[in-house]
């Protein structure tokens, strides 16, 4: 593939302007991810296992995400998990994962679908409690839960990351409205944008 | 302005030299009606109008009678003030006794014309207050409805309260989340308690209270050496105690504590809702600082709820009652000792309670003159009674305070001696000169948080008041707010209603582990005589002849119209409530509404359990809209979504359209084109070369498995058994009823994996319909379905040179006719990427509709162009697109569908397989007689007899022009466009029988007087073979 990628929030003109010096929230632009939407039922112990033998790890519970080198997995619903890896990685993973669905299951590339972002700073829990009504206390919202919740009126994928970081997945077409809500949350303590698409 | 500050420095007439929680060293300078008045940092409104000698702040409702502050707290119910430095931060109804002086203020009375110190309403006030009887909105203006408008403007005029600003607020707002373990409501003595206690567990707290501090009544709490009744907290003055509870509390990194936030609603599961008044200064003064978040609206999930909300302490009722002057006695404490500010010169208290001598003895020390202290009760006994008597006041007992003196202010205080029970009159009344009355009926629980999830108060006859009844939540009350009023009793019920709250949530070891222990009270209080249940104070003359006595002041709600409602045969307390307008003020009645329930259990001879109360519901006191509102304003008031390509078409001047959220190109105007210029240009471009659309926001469902083929045809209407891979069809989709739900084309990519298209507004119910019926009714099927609407651009290139356009930038797809055939499926790369192309069409011409992975959506968009120009490509919008579409008369669900239209009442009965071997969904609805029944209404075409004229959408369809109105409406327009390419207007509607009646007329009556004929035709309007599209 020669051509270039354009990821959702690349063209937004607020990620040129927002380089706020000592700003309360950093904004990680991860600019276009491969990200895989497996579907599997659980009670399919054979289709699971050969799933997690593609990945290497085992598909986490609720509310759990799994890291190895390969990817991080998270859990979506008592049926689903979202895959993100190395675009480079996205087609071989996922031919053999529908090799080891074997027809059953689904596994479809959702790359294009979602801006992935990463929230970082002294401002991150004010912000979030801001913006969503689950509970980021970093009693409950430990490094590696993930949480599919609202944020402001989109609904996005929350993970808590270590240090008081997040990340946060949302669909494309949403991108800009979470990029402006943030902004507009952060005016006291000022937000920086940083590309990290390249 | 140039004001010498020591003028209005010593204009504080009425502040004493030195005291109260303010800093004399930060003046700030405020205006009220137009005056210039100075206060200090730590003065409330009301304090530095008070210290000003400002006594009439308003004008009541409905007599348009001066009032003055009542009260220091939130249960004020006439220092209600307009605020707001400009027109568009204009707030009415702020209660001057919360709000905390801001330098540079601009404040008046929210009532009075020309002002509220000269009132001209008064003048119709005391004329015609003798008619404004209860229920005399009810009574009076009914009938005839024809004069409302006319009485509406003198009520308006007469009696408003407060201006909102007609301007967008410029302020900000937000709201936030908290999910804490123990919330305690208040901040009083008994409230830290909990908060201290509940700490000790290392549990989440969050501490409210709606003062600009912690304290509750502890702020006016005094040195026990220089006031009489001080107390001391483990041998700290109070305030000490407070302040290092403050600091524990804040040094606890699971502690947050809020100041200036009230608890405004108390939900069901223990979920409340909090209003913070962040910072108000440029909203009130005017300044021009940008702003930071002024209000924010705290939404807190709480495992347990600690309400110690207290009590409002109740004013009696008496003749006059309402005259500027009369206070509650607490209010007259909190001034002196909080504000250094002293009400007037001489006192008179009158107080059924011990309480109330407090209010003598805070302004004998202030060195002014208490004239008497009035108590109802026979001989009582208490230390306050012999420390008053000590001090040289003079206490009267078995007497009352039966009417006020005065005209803009109290001059006088009339006395009488009263019977035991306080019922009658038994004496001479003699008077009293006076500037200042103080009263204390006893203390209301603040019961109202306790009862908005449906919870009852209930009657203590100990506390002479409701207390919080059961309740289902995890809820706990203590202090006041039980009726424990001694500070001791307070710090008791806090520390243990603390530890509960955290108890519930450990199983076991919980016994004995709050290591909090009970703060030491040391008090020189040490008798106490009962108080007595005193509201409404007798008169030597009936209430119906004595001067008016006030029970709710917001509403000039009397008690002698609380008596005549009773006769007038009210006798529910909530018809007599509504009947009288009792606690319907922004106040909600927090002074008035237990004194007017025990004039109505007097007149009906009742208790007060027996009357009851009427039912509290959020919220505690106003919110601001903005705070409701919070950032979800403006641009960020709904999200908008935006395809791949938005920036394209912002740069290309294109005019959007809302879809749903999705912000989708209507046209593209160029130079001074109007609309239906650039639409007619679009139109015969792609009919004549080849358009290009965006049709990214078409919703897509990827489905996935085994069953996916049987699965599709169970929710939709047409066959799907034979769809082989590489083909694409369209399909309908219906709800149980048979009526129209949803269409759009599916592809068959494999056996076991389609590609599934709905309308645009569709996308998020369709997705969750086909889940509902996989996840609750056929979970045998083995099916996924994954949403892929963001993951897909869709761009559709429609026209006659739309397949030499897309040869130039593909070339593994054989694009010929006979390789991929209309409704054909095939992967390639197109500009290099990796592409499904669809050849479907919604314009009947040539077309594709091209889906590339969202991330290079713009770069094959720029490739289109970049080859386009020799074709003419011309990018076309959503308009462009209905009237290419209505041309060949495919419907739109939604527009020419309402949810009452079955696929046969489309003429769409070829989409409609009756013969599958599982039943599809909507087949039994749409066989119901009402939809097989003759003279439904059916789409059809319309071809205006004028070919020039438009008819409007929506336009209502009648058989007979001259039939005398009411008319027969026999359907009604759907689709309505000028259709450049055609030279003539077309049109689809649905026409009662209208597929049997093609060729006849129906007419449309308009608005504007003219009426349109139509003849009902085809509407297929282009291309009847399809020949354009199989090229």
């Amino acid at each position: 593939m020669t051509t270039t990628a354009r990821p959702p929030l690349a063209h937004n003109a607020l990620g040129r302007t927002a380089s706020a010096e000592n700003a309360g929230l950093t904004i990680t632009d991860h600019g276009v991810t491969g990200l895989l939407v497996l579907r599997v039922k659980p009670e399919r112990v054979e289709l699971v296992k050969a799933v997690e033998t593609v990945l290497g790890v085992a598909l986490p519970g609720a509310l759990q995400s799994a890291t190895v080198d390969l990817a991080v997995v998270r859990w979506m619903s008592p049926d689903a998990w979202l895959i993100s890896l190395e675009m480079t990685e996205r087609e071989r993973i996922e031919a053999a994962l529908v090799q080891a669905l074997d027809g059953h299951g689904a596994v479809v590339d959702v790359s294009g679908g979602y801006a992935h972002i990463e929230l970082s700073g002294p401002s991150v829990l004010e912000v979030l409690k801001t913006s969503t009504a689950y509970d980021v206390h970093p009693d409950n919202f430990v490094p590696g839960k993930v949480v599919g919740t609202t944020f402001a009126k989109a609904t996005v994928l929350l993970r808590a990351l270590g240090g008081g970081s997040c990340e946060v997945l949302v669909r494309r077409s949403l991108a800009d409205y979470v990029l402006l809500w943030l902004d507009k949350a952060t005016t006291d303590v000022g937000m920086r944008y940083v590309n990290n698409s390249e | 302005m140039s004001i010498d500050p020591n003028y209005l420095r010593a204009n504080q007439g009425f502040r004493l030299a030195d005291g109260g929680r303010i800093d004399r060293g930060d003046p700030l300078i405020f205006s009220f009606a137009g005056r210039r008045l100075m206060g200090y940092r730590g003065d409330t409104l009301a304090s530095a109008l008070l210290a000003n000698g400002v006594r009439i702040v308003g004008r009541s409702f409905k007599y348009a009678r001066p009032r003055g502050i009542v009260c220091a707290g939130v249960e004020e119910p006439n220092a209600i003030l307009q605020i707001g430095g400009r027109e568009e931060t204009q707030t009415p109804n702020v209660r001057a006794t919360e709000q905390p002086l801001i330098d540079g203020m601009v404040t008046r009375p929210v009532n009075g014309w020309p002002n509220a110190d000269a009132d001209l309403m008064s003048i119709f006030g005391s004329l015609g207050g003798a008619l404004m009887t209860p229920g005399f909105y009810y009574k009076t203006f009914m009938f005839p409805a024809s004069r409302w408008e006319s009485y509406e403007w003198f009520i308006r005029r007469a009696a408003g309260l407060g201006k909102s600003s007609k301007l967008p607020d410029p302020d900000r707002y937000d709201h936030m989340n908290h999910h804490v373990d123990v919330l305690v409501v208040g901040a009083g003595p008994t409230g830290l308690a909990a908060a201290l206690a509940a700490s000790e567990s290392g549990k989440r707290v969050l501490l409210i209270d709606e003062r600009s501090e912690a304290g509750g009544s502890l702020l006016w709490s005094g040195d026990a050496d220089k006031y009489a009744w001080g107390e001391a907290i483990d041998a700290m003055l109070p305030m000490q105690w407070v302040a290092n509870a403050v600091r524990r509390l804040d040094a606890n990194p699971q502690v947050a504590r809020l100041t200036h936030t009230t608890v405004t609603g108390y939900h069901d599961h223990n979920f409340l809702t909090a209003w913070e008044r962040r910072d108000d200064t440029c909203a009130f003064s005017g300044s021009d600082t940008v702003p930071g978040t002024r209000q924010r609206l705290h939404k807190i999930r709480a495992a347990s709820v600690v309400l110690a909300t207290g009590a409002h302490e109740r004013p009696l009722v008496f003749a006059n009652n309402d005259l500027p002057g009369c206070m509650t006695a607490s209010a007259v404490s909190e001034y002196i000792r909080r504000y250094a500010v002293i009400p007037g010169n001489r006192l008179v208290v009158m107080t059924a309670n011990d309480g109330g001598y407090r209010a003598a003895f805070d302004w004998k020390q202030a060195g002014r003159e208490v004239v008497a202290v009035i108590d109802p009760r026979h001989d009582p006994d208490s230390s306050a009674i012999q420390q008053a008597r000590e001090a040289g006041i003079t206490v009267l007992t078995g007497s009352a305070l039966v009417e006020a003196r005065g005209r803009k202010g109290v001059t006088g205080a009339l006395v009488a001696p009263i019977n035991k029970l306080a019922t009658f009159v038994t004496g001479d009344t003699r008077l009293l000169a006076c500037d200042t009355i103080a009263t204390s009926g006893g203390w209301s629980p603040a019961v109202h948080l306790s009862c908005h999830t449906g919870s009852r108060p209930v009657w203590d006859d100990a506390a002479i008041g409701f207390v919080p009844g059961p309740t289902t939540e995890r809820r706990y009350a203590g202090g006041s707010l039980l009726g424990h009023h001694a500070l001791a009793q307070c710090l008791a019920d806090g520390t243990e209603i603390g530890a509960q709250a955290c108890s519930v949530y450990s199983d076991e070891q919980r016994e004995g582990s709050i290591a909090a222990s009970v703060p030491q009270v040391q008090s020189s209080n040490t008798t106490e005589a009962a108080p007595m249940a005193l509201f409404a104070v007798p008169h030597p003359k009936p209430s119906s002849r004595a001067p008016k006595q006030f029970v709710d002041f917001q509403n000039d709600v009397t008690a002698a119209g609380i008596e005549q409602s009773t006769r007038e045969g009210f006798e529910s307390i909530e018809h007599v409530k509504r009947y009288n307008a009792l606690g319907f003020g922004t106040d909600q009645g927090k002074t008035g509404n237990v004194n007017g329930m025990a004039i109505v259990a007097r007149a009906l001879g009742k208790t007060l359990p027996e009357v009851g109360t009427t039912v509290f519901r959020p919220n505690y006191t106003p919110v601001t809209m903005g705070a409701v509102g919070g950032a979800h304003v403006r641009e960020l008031f709904d999200p908008e979504r935006y395809t791949p390509m938005h920036r394209w078409h912002v740069k290309a001047g294109a005019e959007f359209e809302n879809v749903g959220q999705w912000k989708r190109p209507w046209y593209y105007p160029q130079g001074n084109e109007s609309m239906s210029e650039a639409i007619a240009r679009e139109q015969l471009a792609t009919r004549n070369g080849v358009g290009i659309l965006d049709a990214s926001t078409l919703g897509k469902i990827d489905i996935r498995g085994p069953d996916a083929r049987e699965f599709l045809a169970r929710v939709y209407t047409n066959s799907w058994a034979k769809l082989a891979p590489g083909r694409c069809r369209y399909g309908l989709m219906c709800g149980e009823d048979g009526m129209v739900m949803d269409d759009g084309v599916t592809a068959c990519l494999a056996d076991d994996h389609f590609h599934m298209t709905t309308t645009t507004g569709g996308a998020a119910h369709v997705l969750s319909w086909l889940e509902l019926w996989q996840q609750t009714e056929w979970p045998e099927l083995d099916i996924f379905f994954t949403s892929v609407t963001d993951q897909w651009a869709t761009i559709s290139i429609a026209g006659p040179n739309s397949r030499a356009l897309l040869d130039e930038l593909t070339d593994d797809i054989d694009l010929s006719a006979e390789a991929f055939g209309f409704m054909d499926f095939r992967t390639g790369h197109v500009a290099g990427i990796a592409a499904r192309v669809f050849r479907i069409s919604f314009t009947g011409d040539l077309s594709y509709e091209i889906n590339v992975p969202a991330h290079h959506g713009q770069t094959v968009w720029d490739a289109l162009f970049n080859c386009g120009e020799r074709y003419g490509l011309t990018p076309y919008g959503t308009e462009t697109m209905h009237v290419l579409r209505a041309e060949k008369g495919f419907i739109i669900v939604g527009q020419d569908t309402d949810g009452s239209v079955t696929p046969y009442d489309l003429d769409h009965g070829w989409a409609v397989a009756g013969n599958k071997p599982f039943s599809f969904i909507g087949k039994r609805g749409m066989q119901r007689s009402d939809c097989t029944r003759e003279e439904r209404k059916q789409l059809v075409g319309l071809k205006c007899s004028d070919p020039n004229t438009v008819i409007p959408e929506g336009a209502q369809a009648v058989r007979d022009p001259a039939q005398p109105i009411p008319m027969s409406m026999v359907g009604h327009v759907t689709s309505s466009y000028y259709s450049a390419f055609l030279g003539r207007s077309i049109a689809m509607g649905v026409i009662k029988g209208g597929l049997k009646r093609k060729g006849e007329k129906v007419y449309f009556p308009l608005a504007d007087g003219r009426t349109l004929e139509a003849t009902l035709c085809d509407p297929v309007f282009l291309d009847p073979e399809g020949a354009r599209g199989k090229v």
